[in-house]
């Protein structure tokens, strides 16, 4: 029987790389909701005109 | 790893870099809706109050001109009711001056009538003051005739009164003479007789004195009646009953009075040829 390999991270270029990735949407996230709440004084509700 | 997942590692994260960019450029290019309904709002109120205020002073300014129609409506009424009294005035005033217009007329020509019958009659007095004047001229000379016939009148009853003074005296001488003659008184019978006689032998006849020509006399009225005037000369002054005497005023001839009682220092007489009315002070005298 052969032995389990235990998967060892090779590259933490590429990790790094998802991490950046990762950081910069949740940045994005992040300065639309401040935006929509600044702007609109809500994040998700969705005005209507009342004309 | 195998290659794939390195691959697609790498464009996930390429992709999510690019739409996170678009979203966050979108994003920070959007218009902010919120502040554009309160800027708008803000004017909505703003322009509201505008609107109010401006209605207010709309309707301040409509009851000013309300007000103000209202007063030159009374003014103007009152103007119009001025005029309609100045325009019944005006034609009162044009009615009243055609009506005295044709009254100065009417005197004018009735003036001119007067003028005439002034004149007439002032050619009738003159004509009369010359028939008065001749008249009086004729009464001189007639009331001088009849003075000197009464003179001779009373001569002559005088020379007449002498005679029968001397037929008394003969007729007496006569009787006396006859008594005598009859009695055989012889010569001292005349002188007896002569001694009878009564009557006085008269004085030889003379003639009468002449009549006093009426002097100029003259004087002034003191007193003026209805009828009747006095005037301050008397019979002192030789004023008789009858006599006439002509008032004057300056050179007007004034009336005529014809003296009816006469006292010592005046006299009093009635009007006549009556041209005005006399006055205390006019004067008086017997020749014009």
């Amino acid at each position: 029987m052969s032995p389990i390999k235990k998967p060892v991270s090779i590259s933490d270029l590429y990790t790094a790389i998802l991490a950046l990735a990762t950081g910069v949407v949740l940045a994005t996230v992040l300065f639309v909701a401040v935006k929509c709440h600044i702007d609109y004084g809500a994040i998700f509700t969705i005005f209507q005109s009342t004309r | 790893m195998s290659t794939l997942t390195k691959v697609l590692i790498v464009l996930l994260s390429l992709f999510s870099f690019f739409l996170c960019g678009t979203v966050v450029t979108y994003v920070g290019n959007a218009n902010s809706y919120k502040k554009l309904y309160e800027t708008e709002k803000s004017a909505k109120d703003v322009a509201l109050d505008e609107q109010a205020s401006a209605l207010r002073h709309y309707n301040e300014q409509v009851s000013v001109f309300e007000d103000l129609k209202k007063g030159l409506n009374d003014r103007i009424q009152l103007l119009e009711d001025e005029k309609s009294k100045l325009d019944a005035d005006w034609r009162s005033a044009q009615r009243d001056s055609l009506k005295y217009q044709a009254r100065a007329d009417s005197w004018q020509g009735i003036l001119t009538g007067f003028e005439q019958t002034i004149a007439n009659l002032e050619q009738s007095l003159k004509t009369t003051q010359e028939q008065l004047d001749k008249v009086r001229k004729e009464d001189i000379q007639e009331q001088k005739e009849f003075n000197e016939l009464t003179a001779r009148l009373y001569e002559t009853l005088v020379q007449l009164e002498t005679l029968r003074a001397d037929k008394r005296q003969l007729l007496e001488e006569k009787a006396a003479l006859e008594e005598q003659i009859r009695g055989g008184a012889g010569g001292q019978a005349v002188a007896s007789a002569k001694a009878n006689v009564v009557t006085p032998k008269p004085s030889m006849a003379a003639p009468a004195d002449a009549m006093p020509a009426p002097g100029d006399l003259k004087g002034l009225i003191t007193e003026v009646g209805q009828s009747l005037v006095s005037v301050s000369i008397g019979s002192a002054d030789g004023v008789a009953k009858g006599m006439v005497f002509h008032v004057t005023r300056g050179d007007a001839f004034v009336c005529d009075v014809v003296i009816t009682d006469v006292d010592t220092n005046k006299a009093a007489g009635v009007l006549e040829l009556k041209m005005q009315q006399p006055r205390i002070g006019d004067t008086v005298s017997t020749r014009l």
